[in-house]
């Protein structure tokens, strides 16, 4: 029924871009979890191979097949993954993780705030809004504290800070023109404060101030396209971690719903919606 | 006299833990008898400030963004004491229990001794290696005392009879070889869908035949309390049905169960005969789904049709299966082109399809002469959707027909890649000036991982015609390939 | 309800279970039992019941039960029998022709039969060896055992190792470098082994019947915990029974040359060692339905292997170079295939199998101190008891795995490893390196067939 002999991995999907392992040398293991296991290399950059359920990550590799990823786990746990392995796969499809600029919708991002405000409280979600509103400020004066407050803080191996922070660099990219003020203001202050978190976030806010992010966070941006796909986009993220689903989802929503306030070089659009491209 | 309470920390150093995990953990600290408050963070400037500020710091903490740190405010010295060194066992243990550390058991036995003195002795053995050591894997369980459920085909017929033997002796199920689906206590193995609890107990020698009859089931309203799959050829005159018969009796003494549905391609003559006599003396309610067979209802009722047999069972409990054929107008007569993941559903097309006297090339993707060197289409779609792509440039086929089964271990997106294939085939058919209808039914439930309404609302948006049941299926792909029109219930 | 809650061991696709409650499930590492040989697979399972679980118990308990003392030093044609009379030689490894042994294995020969004066010079012994003018067998056959080559000639001293009614015999270790077990026969080597005929055995004989009979078991087993593992690492046993023997030999004719020699040979107790296990499996010989190995062999062309319930049958595989750390100039290219019957220390459980206790030895053998012991925890997979003479320190005193279960090898796909030392292909070389070798899993597939069929 199915085959048994397989050495080579069938498929794998990697970003657009060089792939993971080049130049990546021996690679030591750092985690071997369920649906991510992830692999440092010799240069202190991470290399994260993830299952289907958990999507491709930055500088990551996505193998599709789960007997083929719990395989690879098990030989990366015993610390031995030869990255050659990667390389000889079947077929290497790459998947641009990048963030072009799109439609987002400000009552989908409303009606998944509202959502969200039922949830158990988790605190720096709050501080979303304040993160929102330092961006819409002139010369972005609070920005700084904003900022410290979010990174590294709250519970998680990737602390929710740190996600919201994905959340709301991911629609400001998603609004193209519009967002270039505040993606300026993040690219000046945000590298400073990296090594005040864990290096899984560290190398996930690093992409995502370059406009890469995880599948994860695509879910998210067309999830808050219209006001439909809410449901299932909260649904799902709830199942991403511990929290990291919905404080990706908090950010990336209250960017949205501020956004015709956040962008201060911003065009009002129709009321309520906001299309950019 | 009261103690004044206590705060003491544990720093990780560079420990990497899932969230989840973390969360669970920091949780089942909290109630520990004694415990005031956990916290359990990564080492962030950030966190530390959180903790600080909520007198939930040690002094002279020192960690890193990289470093896992625990901290515990407990009533006194002991409790915390305790729940610390509680969190440094479970953070520590799960890293000695991962494969890095202690080589995973590599047999049965040693997996029995392992799983037994983790507290979780196994009861039943799922095995999926290939055919021929099977066997051996299989009698290996047997004999110390587990259920199987074997997934492998390829097995001997001698080995199948011998080891159902054993199993029967020793009151087990062997399930398979060749059994893909099984629901054993509410929980699902192999190629299972998301189905209410309930009183409908079902016995299958046809893995997809079963998810279609349990998902209509669920769709009446109806549950099902087990799902015993024997396996492929069970009800062959080799094996005599032994496995089958095995479990209608285990069904006639569960309390869970109040029908009994047998399902399976048609079986020998004589093997049928003792399986009716068998269901006769289980004493209750029950329906033999027996594809293509004529219905009857003596002694016990017998369905030629997955879909009948759910309706009578159904109809058993006391409710209706509704199931509305969508109104198409009738074609001119051209070929049904069937591409099935699912071998039964596949079947039951044929039957359908040919009693209704329409050109049809019914075929089985999941058949061995196709699976060689390939994944199962339910696993991956990529072969099919070749097929389904070039199905626009066969001049003589006129109407696509395709199974999408959804649940466990089946594609996380099925659907998606299918819809390509289509859109690929009407480019190219439409090329040629022809028109493609394409009939497709979904055998799922809203439990399901890939969410039914989704997989169906997909295929209607690409302009698929989606059916409530693989018969209903058939019967509309009939229509539009041009059968005639008949008396409702002779196309049933 | 079928279970009183499910709990479920599966073997192959992790796709099977992957609805299930992780917590459930044990997901083995499985790959094809009997090293994809179905058949054998199912003999092997058609051996594994209680009639085999108790034939082993058997022949463990008479194993673990002998203790081996070290009696005297005698010549061979006296007290190893079939010896006494005629032209024979003996041999390491299962039976094998003149003309397909190996050079290192004619070398030895060619130096026996001069030191026997069954011929004046090399060409000379060739020819008679070649002609079958002298009769040639496997220690084995003769309660005896030895390293490399493994060439006993009837007049070289032998240790005698005796409990109860019976005995076993190896010949004295020569040393390193030019030596008859790798080959060499020129003068040098041959008067050595005069030497160690008319000066060195009767002088450590003379010394155990002064000090009393010498027990290995307790002195292997403190070498244990000082660092050897008593097949490639012998230094500590080989200090500790100088230090036994030494004030004895210091009053005798020639002590002090006896004492240098000694001193100087840091491997003499392997071959007490040897004789010892040897000894101790022997007493397992013919048990009726048990799996237990209770020879590993080689005669640097073919691999044997003995199991309890086939008696003195030979199982035989080619076998092939070793692989390890080579000396300076020398590569796999140069080595010899695998030879000596000094596997016998693995059969019983130590050696390869007690490496934990000796991580220097990965020096030598090369791999990590973490291999060590991996390779021990392995073998416990494999064998029936830890042998409660021979606790390893660093893994809490644990026993040392003894009783290979051919059964046990054929369902997990683990081979037995042996640690040895690895000759020159030419005759007269010596060593040039150390390595691990895996026993070929043929023999074993070979011997569950022949004990099914003995069913």
């Amino acid at each position: 029924m199915v085959s048994f002999n397989e050495d080579a991995l069938s498929a794998l999907v990697v970003p657009a871009g060089p792939p993971p392992w080049l130049g990546a040398g021996e690679v030591t293991t750092v985690h071997v979890g369920q649906s991510l296991c992830l692999l440092r290399r010799p240069d202190g950059k991470l290399l994260p191979l993830t299952r289907d359920d958990h999507g491709l990550v930055p500088g990551g590799v996505l193998i599709p097949d789960r007997a083929e990823f719990a395989a690879l786990s098990a030989v990366a746990a015993g610390g031995a993954l030869d990255l050659a392995r990667l390389r000889a796969a079947r077929s290497i499809l790459t998947r641009d993780l990048g963030i072009r600029p799109g439609a987002l919708s400000s009552p989908a991002a409303r009606l998944a705030l509202g959502v969200l405000a039922e949830e158990p409280p988790v605190a720096q979600r709050r501080l979303a809004t304040g993160l929102v509103r330092a961006l819409a400020a002139p010369g972005h004066a609070d920005l700084d504290a904003r900022l410290l407050a979010l990174v590294g803080a709250g519970p998680g191996s990737t602390p929710t800070g740190d996600d919201i922070i994905l959340g709301v660099l991911a629609v400001v990219h998603r609004s193209g023109i519009d967002g270039e003020a505040a993606l300026a203001a993040f690219r000046s202050r945000l590298p400073r404060l990296l090594p005040r978190t864990t290096m899984t976030s560290r190398h996930l806010l690093a992409a995502a101030l370059d406009g890469v992010v995880a599948d994860r966070v695509h879910e998210v941006l067309t999830g808050l396209a219209e006001v439909e796909a809410v449901p299932g986009l909260l649904r799902a993220a709830r199942g991403w971690g511990a929290t990291s689903g919905l404080d990706l989802v908090a950010g990336a929503a209250t960017a949205t719903a501020g956004g015709h306030r956040m962008f201060s070089a911003g065009t009002a659009g129709e009321a309520g919606e906001k299309r950019v491209a | 006299m009261t103690s004044s309470p206590v705060l003491q920390a544990r720093v990780f150093p560079r420990l990497y833990r899932d969230s989840v995990n973390l969360m669970a953990l920091a949780s089942a600290l909290e109630k520990t008898e004694g415990v005031i408050r956990v916290g359990a963070v990564m080492g962030t400037p950030a966190n530390l400030e959180i903790l600080a500020r909520s007198q939930m710091l040690p002094e002279e903490l020192a960690a890193v963004p990289d470093d896992l740190v625990i901290v515990v405010r407990g009533v006194d010295q002991a409790t915390v004491t305790g729940a610390l060194g509680a969190a440094a066992t479970s953070l520590t243990e799960v890293r000695e229990d991962g494969p890095a550390s202690r080589p995973a058991p590599a047999t049965v036995a040693e997996g029995i001794a392992a799983a037994t003195k983790a507290g979780h002795a196994p009861n039943l053995a799922a095995i999926s290696v290939p055919g021929t050591y099977a066997a051996v894997v299989a009698e290996q369980a047997l004999r110390s005392g587990l259920h199987v459920f074997c997934f492998s085909d390829n097995m001997a017929v001698e080995d199948e009879v011998r080891l159902k033997r054993l199993a029967v002796a020793d009151e087990l199920l062997m399930m398979g070889p060749d059994c893909g689906t099984a629901i054993v206590d509410g929980r699902p193995l192999g190629f299972a869908n998301v189905v209410r609890a309930g009183s409908v107990g079902i016995v299958a020698a046809s893995g997809t035949g079963a998810q279609e009859v349990s998902c209509l089931l669920d769709r009446a309203g109806a549950g099902i309390s087990q799902l015993i799959g024997v396996g492929g050829r069970d009800l062959s005159a080799a094996v005599e049905g032994l496995m089958t018969r095995h479990a209608v009796r285990l069904l006639a003494a569960d309390d869970d169960t109040e029908v009994i549905v047998v399902v399976s391609k048609p079986p020998a003559p004589e093997v049928a005969d003792r399986l009716l006599e068998e269901l006769v003396r289980a004493g209750k309610p029950a329906v033999a789904c027996l594809l293509d067979m004529p219905d009857a209802e003596e002694p016990v009722r017998v369905r030629g049709t997955l879909e009948g047999g759910a309706r009578a069972a159904a109809e058993l409990l006391g409710l209706s299966l509704q199931i509305a054929d969508p109104p198409i107008t009738a074609g001119v007569p051209r070929q049904v082109l069937g591409l099935f993941a699912g071998g039964t559903l596949a079947a039951e097309a044929k039957v359908l399809l040919g009693r209704a006297g329409v050109d049809a090339e019914i075929i089985d993707l999941g058949g061995d002469e196709y699976t060689v060197g390939r994944p199962h289409p339910m696993i991956d779609p990529g072969y099919r959707t070749e097929r389904i792509a070039d199905a626009g440039s066969r001049p003589e086929t006129g109407v696509l027909l395709l199974d999408v089964v959804l649940g466990h271990a089946a594609s996380a997106e099925p659907t998606l890649p299918l819809i390509e294939a289509i859109e690929a085939a009407r480019a190219s058919a439409g090329a040629d000036g022809r028109e493609l209808v394409v009939v497709a039914s979904v055998c799922g439930t809203a439990g399901d991982p890939q969410g039914l309404a989704r997989q169906r609302e997909l295929l209607v948006s690409a302009d698929v015609i989606v059916c409530d049941s693989n018969a209903s299926a058939a019967r509309t792909a009939a229509l539009a390939a041009g059968a005639a029109q008949t008396v409702e219930g002779e196309l049933r | 309800m079928i279970t009183d809650g499910l709990e479920v061991l599966n073997v192959g696709l992790p796709l099977i279970v992957e609805a299930l409650d992780p917590a459930t499930v044990t997901q083995l590492d499985w790959r094809p039992p009997a090293f994809g040989d179905d058949a054998a697979a199912r003999a092997a399972l058609s051996l594994a019941d209680e009639r085999t679980r108790a034939a082993n118990d058997k022949a463990m308990d008479a194993i673990h039960a002998v203790r081996p003392q070290l009696v005297g030093v005698k010549p061979a044609t006296e007290v190893v029998p079939g010896m006494a009379e005629g032209r024979i030689l003996l041999h390491a490894g299962p039976p094998i022709e003149f003309e397909r042994m190996c050079g290192p294995m004619r070398g030895a020969l060619i130096g026996a039969t001069l030191l026997e004066g069954w011929a004046d010079d090399p060409d000379g012994a060739q020819r008679l060896l070649a002609s079958g003018g002298i009769r040639l067998e496997p220690c084995h056959h003769h309660q005896a055992v030895g390293p490399m080559a493994g060439v006993l000639a009837p007049s070289m001293p032998v240790l005698v190792a005796s409990d109860g009614g019976r005995s076993a015999y190896a010949s004295l270790n020569e040393g390193l470098g030019r030596v008859l077990r790798f080959g060499a026969y020129d003068e040098e080597v041959v008067g050595r082994l005069r030497w160690m005929r008319e000066v060195l055995g009767p002088a450590i004989d003379r010394a155990v019947q002064l000090r009393g009979p010498v027990d290995t078991t307790a002195l292997f087993g403190q070498a244990l915990a000082m660092g050897d593992e008593a097949h490639n690492r012998n230094v500590a046993a080989s200090s500790l029974l100088a230090r036994r023997l030494a004030p004895a030999i210091a009053t005798l004719d020639h002590g002090v040359a006896v004492l240098e020699f000694l001193a100087a040979n840091d491997h003499f107790a392997l071959n007490l060692s040897m004789a010892g296990a040897k000894l101790s499996m022997d007493a397992a010989i013919g048990i009726p339905d048990s799996t237990i190995v209770t020879a590993m062999a080689r005669n640097g062309v073919e691999f044997g292997l003995r199991v309890a319930g086939t008696g003195e049958q030979w199982f035989t595989a080619p076998v092939g170079p070793a692989d390890g750390l080579f000396f300076p100039g020398y590569g796999i290219e140069d080595a010899n295939p695998d030879l000596g019957d000094s596997a016998i220390t693995e059969t019983l459980g130590v050696g390869g199998f007690a490496m934990a206790a000796s991580p220097a030895i990965t020096q030598f053998i090369g791999g990590t101190t973490s291999d060590a012991t991996a390779t021990t925890l392995r073998m416990r997979r494999i064998t029936t008891r830890p042998h409660p003479a021979f606790p390893l320190p660093p893994l809490n005193f644990a026993g040392t795995p003894s009783g290979i279960d051919v059964l046990k090898v054929l369902d997990t796909g683990v081979l037995p490893v042996i640690n040895t030392g690895i000759a020159h292909r030419e005759a007269g070389v010596g060593q040039i390196g150390a390595g691990i070798v895996e026993a070929p899993p043929e023999v074993f597939l070979a011997a569950v067939g022949a004990l099914a069929a003995r069913r």
